[in-house]
């Protein structure tokens, strides 16, 4: 037997979240700590302010610590982080209404190292993404959240079938008819 | 992947967020005291049951002949699962329930099914669990707290003792601890083992498969572990080396 000092940032979330149900609270703050980012901006992206992303995230950080019993062991933590944060904060934007909403802005597209695009061919570039941009925010919420999810967050169809609640098949036929409402947006010709 | 999903993964990698905010330490502060809710019922049934599956052979043995058939109360013919007169497991209790230590039961069955000779202080626990995996080979004493006993600041037990069958790899007490936790080899009952007190750690044994595992300490408080054949047995409550000792050495 050797007694070693515990090093939490270096365990695996299925260990954080045995010592945290087991009431260890210090283990509970490294997996906050751990995904306090894709969290908060999951929150931000559906209440596209600053202050209600944060409490929605703290929110969501508090509820699923009480709902640590339910969680099955060795599922994927993050995804379920996510899902209470989308859910917290879909609840504040309607009870609240949606208020000085901030409109989502992107940097400019880093252009290749070897790119030889034109300072036009930049302009036209970015102006494209603007429109992308603010065709995505006149979206329905159901469209936007979908969207957000997928590719905002980066999230592959699986998890954002499960930050969402839904079964795969929903998610992708969901998924499908919003970029579907998204082309006609942008004036494009609706594709299969 | 279609030309307008490539470019909105490009747009997502662009976007610009607010700063994330550093919210761990009012999380933690808004959880402290609060510990998880306990189980839901369906799972607590779900345990017992596997629970019941792992004692079925054992009260076979003791009351052979007395069975009842549950088949048909769970609507599964398929799964062999029969159910024993009197179940072992217990609801989990006040004092240790909401730890997840595993699945409540009597002492009596207890050390019928760990297969292993438990140790048990003078002071009778109030609540006993055996771990749900790996089956029966680990028993947790749960004593509420009391005079001489205090309440732990994290699980709000008095004293919890924990009993595994497992080995001492070489170098046992490595005089790898960190800043604040102090250990120094004691002697319990003529047997050796190893007061630890101070910050919380985890310690790295052998278990009876060769596996070298680790174990956290539950407790901020302090640690007897001695060693009792191939089982080790831990102590671990907020009181002095002397008191912690005279209970280790009050175990029958």
């Amino acid at each position: 037997m050797v007694v070693r000092p515990l090093n939490l940032d270096e365990l695996a979330d299925g260990e954080l979240v045995e010592r945290a149900r087991r009431g260890d609270v210090s283990a509970y703050e490294q997996i906050v700590e751990r995904y306090r980012e894709p969290v908060f901006r999951a929150a931000y992206l559906v209440t596209r302010s600053s202050a209600d992303a944060e409490e929605a995230a703290q929110d969501a950080f508090v509820k699923t610590y009480r709902a640590l019993g339910r969680f099955r062991t060795g599922a994927p933590l993050r995804p379920w982080l996510m899902r209470i944060a989308v859910n917290e904060s879909r609840n504040r934007v309607r009870s609240a209404g949606r208020r000085d909403a901030l409109a989502l802005r992107a940097a400019a597209e880093r252009p290749p190292e070897d790119s030889d695009q034109s300072p036009e061919a930049a302009l036209l570039a970015a102006e494209r993404r603007h429109e992308l941009l603010a065709a995505v925010e006149r979206l329905r919420e159901e469209d936007q959240l979908v969207i957000a999810c997928r590719y905002f967050l980066g999230l592959s169809e699986a998890e954002a079938a499960q930050v969402l609640g839904w079964r795969a098949g929903t998610l992708k036929s969901r998924l499908s008819r919003a970029l579907g409402r998204l082309r006609s947006e942008l004036g494009e010709e609706a594709r299969p | 992947m279609s030309e307008l999903e490539r470019t909105l993964e490009g747009l997502g990698r662009d976007l610009e967020y607010p700063p994330v905010p550093d919210i761990a330490a009012a999380v933690a502060q808004r959880v402290r005291g609060r510990r998880p809710v306990r189980l839901p019922a369906r799972r607590i049934l779900a345990i017992a049951f596997a629970a019941l599956s792992l004692v079925v052979g054992a009260a076979f043995a003791a009351a052979p002949g007395v069975r009842h058939s549950v088949l048909d109360w769970l609507g599964v013919r398929s799964v062999h699962i029969e159910r024993v007169p009197k179940l072992p497991a217990l609801r989990p209790g006040p004092v240790g329930g909401d730890l997840g230590l595993g699945t409540r039961t009597t002492l009596a069955a207890a050390r019928s099914h760990v297969g292993f000779p438990m140790l048990v202080p003078a002071l009778a626990p109030d609540e006993v669990y055996l771990a749900s995996a790996p089956a029966g080979r680990r028993v947790m004493l749960v004593y509420a707290p009391r005079a001489g006993l205090p309440r732990a600041p994290e699980t709000h037990v008095g004293m919890l003792v924990t009993e595994f069958r497992g080995d001492q790899p070489a170098g046992f007490l490595d005089k790898t601890l960190g800043p604040g936790t102090t250990a120094e080899p004691v002697s319990v009952n003529g047997e050796p083992g190893v007061w630890i007190a101070g910050r919380p750690h985890e310690i790295v044994y052998r278990d009876s498969n060769g596996n070298v595992d680790t174990d956290t300490l539950r407790l901020a408080g302090n640690t007897l572990i001695w060693r009792h054949g191939d089982v080790l047995v831990r102590i671990e409550a907020g009181v002095s080396k002397g008191a912690a000792l005279r209970i280790a050495r009050s175990t029958r």
